[in-house]
């Protein structure tokens, strides 16, 4: 792997077009079970070892893969659908973006994760549990997981409902969006706490030091 | 490992300047050198590129109307 020439040339392109092929199809279920349109590009590029990540949703909404991810099953499939979900999101541009990671990257990974079983049933897909478990385990959005995980169970929202709400959310908006839930639930020192809960995990989700 | 995998992609994930992104930008590539396998560091890669684009770009809005 890695070598330069034909054969290299046409297994990029074979991965090129699978990807495409498969990205075509996520689209389609992931419009139809959120409800919302995506602004993905339709193109997606074969990224070389040399990039130091699994994918990227970049700002013109094309699609990056690298070479490796898309020659594992279970990576291929969880990068595939976790870069497909960043097109949905409402209200997902650069300024948002740096001042609010963890209100996209931890939605769009946990909602990965929630949603991932029915694309595979529906595309008749088998992935090995212990493989996605292993990915899962190893994401370092687990520290944004992690903390809306803390604040929905506060909430005690159902899991899908609050994860597809707040990408349906602009953004910028999503942390005043899930503090209002708590404002309008409580009062007196339950209020309190539930300001003290969310701004620590709101300190994390926007990397405030 | 374990640790300094974690923390590494920890400060990818702070990096909020061009500079920063930049200095801990090298030190991943060459961590991930070491190794490559590591989904740690791969997975807060994303975040700093995309960080990273969006600050390039915002500067290059900065000097264009400047």
């Amino acid at each position: 792997m890695g070598q330069p020439g034909p054969g290299r040339q046409q297994r990029i392109a074979a991965l090129q077009s699978a990807a495409q092929r498969d990205l075509e199809q996520i689209r389609r279920i992931l419009e139809d079970i959120t409800g919302f349109n995506s602004l993905w590009s339709g193109n997606v590029t074969v990224e070389p070892l040399s990039v130091d990540y699994l994918g990227v949703k970049q700002w013109s909404c094309d699609i990056g893969i690298r070479e490796d991810v898309l020659q594992h099953r279970e990576q291929r499939w969880t990068t595939m659908i976790h870069e497909s979900l960043h097109p949905v999101s409402n209200g997902l541009q650069r300024d948002s973006y740096s001042a609010n990671q963890g209100w996209e990257e931890g939605i769009v990974e946990q909602a990965q994760r929630i949603l991932r079983n029915r694309i595979f049933d529906r595309l008749n897909i088998s992935a090995r549990t212990s493989q996605l478990r292993d990915i899962d385990r190893r994401n370092l959005y687990n520290d944004f997981v992690s903390e809306l995980e803390t604040l929905r169970t506060r909430l005690g929202i159902e899991s899908e409902r609050f994860y597809l709400e707040l990408l349906s959310a602009p953004l910028a908006e999503r942390s005043q969006f899930v503090k209002t839930i708590g404002d309008n639930r409580w009062v007196g020192d339950a209020l309190d706490e539930w300001h003290q809960v969310f701004e620590q995990s709101d300190k994390v989700l926007r990397r405030v030091l | 490992m374990a640790e300094d995998n974690i923390e590494l992609a920890r400060r990818m994930s702070y990096a909020r300047t061009i500079e920063e992104i930049q200095a801990v930008k090298k030190e991943a590539h060459e961590w991930l050198q070491q190794h490559p396998d590591d989904l740690t560091v791969l997975s807060a890669g994303e975040g700093l590129a995309m960080m990273e684009s969006a600050l390039v770009n915002k500067e290059q809005v900065k000097r264009a109307s400047a």
